[in-house]
């Protein structure tokens, strides 16, 4: 499990902002294929739906710093997918709300990641661009291979690292761990208060999707979609 | 035809389209895909650009003089949009294989001159138009019919319609850049650049509409606790946004508000509000 992490935690960053941008990146990409790897595709699909439209204002332009939502999924995916499911009953919504959590404040902490990486990546931009002019065509091949594995691993090492922070965390906190599921007493104890996690989530992703779109002019747009769609719902 | 005939044959005069065949313009637009690569913030895509461009520059000139010089002309600072970029580049190319003596100076302004208006409508027709529509109408589509069977095939349809139109827009990019040379930023005047954020806000206001029967209906069904939490979730981060609210901050007062309001209905004996 812990390849795949990486994996997927080296592929995420680069298609974010270095290389490709296929936006395979996206949480509702990332994490249910991530779920569906590891064989909880349910856990995928959760993060996936709840993290997509959190990140939709936070645009990778320029310098600007941007929160890691990406990775934040991902690293949130990653732990509810490895504590197992307390014996008779779902995922309990505490691991979740941990997990969701964890996400959020990695793709906080995310902010400083690719400044990081960027200032690293002015040597190797200076070295490619004498390497050009000195028409060594092996050396410059070189460094771009290694720019890109620098990524690669930037992202590979953070996803791992702050997996294992929060997932050691978690076992301080909630007694959990890769083999050990939240006791059956503490799940029925808890997820009748964190049952509004999924709710929640997508509302607030929703409020963020509403800033952006909804103007004066939109306005009678949003309430034609929502009238068709209520109409349809209700027809079904 | 060689590959330096193909240029050579350029010269000054208007050449036919098909002189920088379609051969070519994959490769650009799939080396424009790592652009970013070396991204710093001295030169920011800089040394990507040159990365791109260099394979055709050593076809465009053999003398490594004029090669280094060449060389020189497509590094420095650059900063665009990645799926406009390649309008940069083929216009770029142009200029370098049809005018014999580039005026560096002039050169560099008109360079730098590319950034702004392909960044600013790049950003424009893609982070903020093409990007969230395609991912809030899959997030409605998950919500409604998502299932750990359906994932696979979901990925793929979803990044097949958000990589179209995006590799369409490379591909014409290179292209344009190519047919237009200097007078690339002319390209924008299209009234497809001018409609297409309109078109955007209008269709992703419908989806928005879409999107809070499909949260509705797939969260809070009947659940008037769990409705009042989505609500919430939906004013608090609306409110947040407007008022320009700390993005992390906001939605970690949004999980806390979970717990809390489920203790509150407990506490009253609502039994769900």
């Amino acid at each position: 499990m812990v390849g795949w992490i990486a994996l997927f935690g080296a592929i995420v960053y680069l298609d974010t902002t270095a290389a490709f941008q296929f936006m395979f990146c996206q949480p509702i990409i990332a994490c249910p294929l991530y779920g569906m790897i590891v064989g909880r595709p349910e856990i995928g699909l959760f993060f996936g739906i709840t993290f997509q439209l959190l990140w939709l204002k936070a645009l990778p332009v320029g310098a600007t710093r941007f929160p890691e939502g990406n990775l934040g999924a991902l690293i949130a995916t990653a732990l509810a997918a490895t504590i197992p499911p307390t014996p008779g009953r779902e995922t309990s919504m505490l691991v979740l709300a941990c997990a969701t959590l964890a996400g959020l404040l990695a793709a906080g902490f995310g902010r400083h990641l690719t400044p990081t990486v960027r200032q690293v990546m002015k040597r190797f931009a200076d070295s490619y661009q004498s390497a050009v002019m000195e028409t060594q065509n092996h050396l410059s091949r070189a460094l771009f291979v290694a720019a890109l594995s620098f990524n690669a691993m930037a992202g590979a090492a953070y996803v791992l690292v702050l997996y294992f922070v929060f997932l050691f965390a978690m076992h301080g906190l909630l007694g959990v761990s890769a083999q050990v599921p939240l006791p059956t007493q503490s799940a029925e104890l808890t997820d009748e208060l964190w049952a509004g996690l999924g709710p929640a989530l997508v509302g607030a992703g929703v409020g963020i999707v509403a800033e952006r779109f909804i103007r004066k002019r939109t306005l009678r747009w949003t309430i034609g979609g929502f009238l068709i769609a209520l109409v349809v719902f209700l027809c079904l | 035809m060689d590959d330096r005939r193909i240029f050579d044959s350029v010269g000054r005069v208007p050449v036919p389209l098909i002189s920088f065949h379609l051969g070519y313009r994959l490769r650009l637009a799939w080396r424009s895909l790592f652009i970013q690569i070396f991204w710093n913030y001295r030169t920011m895509q800089g040394e990507g650009f040159l990365f791109v461009l260099f394979p055709f520059l050593r076809r465009l000139e053999s003398n490594p003089e004029r090669q280094t010089r060449l060389v020189r002309l497509s590094a420095g600072f650059m900063n665009t949009h990645p799926c406009l970029a390649p309008l940069a580049m083929g216009a770029m190319l142009r200029r370098m294989a049809g005018e014999q003596e580039l005026d560096e100076h002039e050169w560099q302004t008109w360079r730098e001159g590319l950034c702004g208006p392909l960044g600013t409508v790049g950003d424009t027709l893609i982070w903020d138009g093409l990007k969230p529509l395609v991912f809030v109408l899959a997030t409605i589509v998950v919500l409604l019919l998502g299932s750990p069977q359906t994932i696979l095939l979901f990925a793929v349809l979803v990044l097949l319609l958000y990589n179209l139109p995006v590799w369409g827009l490379r591909l014409w990019g290179v292209k344009e850049g190519w047919n237009r040379g200097r007078e690339v930023l002319r390209v924008l005047e299209k009234p497809f650049f001018k409609g297409a954020k309109c078109w955007g806000d209008w269709i992703g206001a419908a989806l928005l509409g879409l999107l809070l029967v499909a949260g509705f209906a797939k969260s809070t069904l009947f659940v008037p606790l769990a409705m009042g939490q989505f609500v919430f979730g939906c004013l608090l981060l609306w409110g947040c946004m407007t008022a320009r609210w700390p993005l992390i901050s906001s939605l970690v007062v949004a999980l806390g508000f979970v717990p809390f309001s489920a203790w509150l209905a407990q506490l009253f004996h609502l039994g769900g509000w």
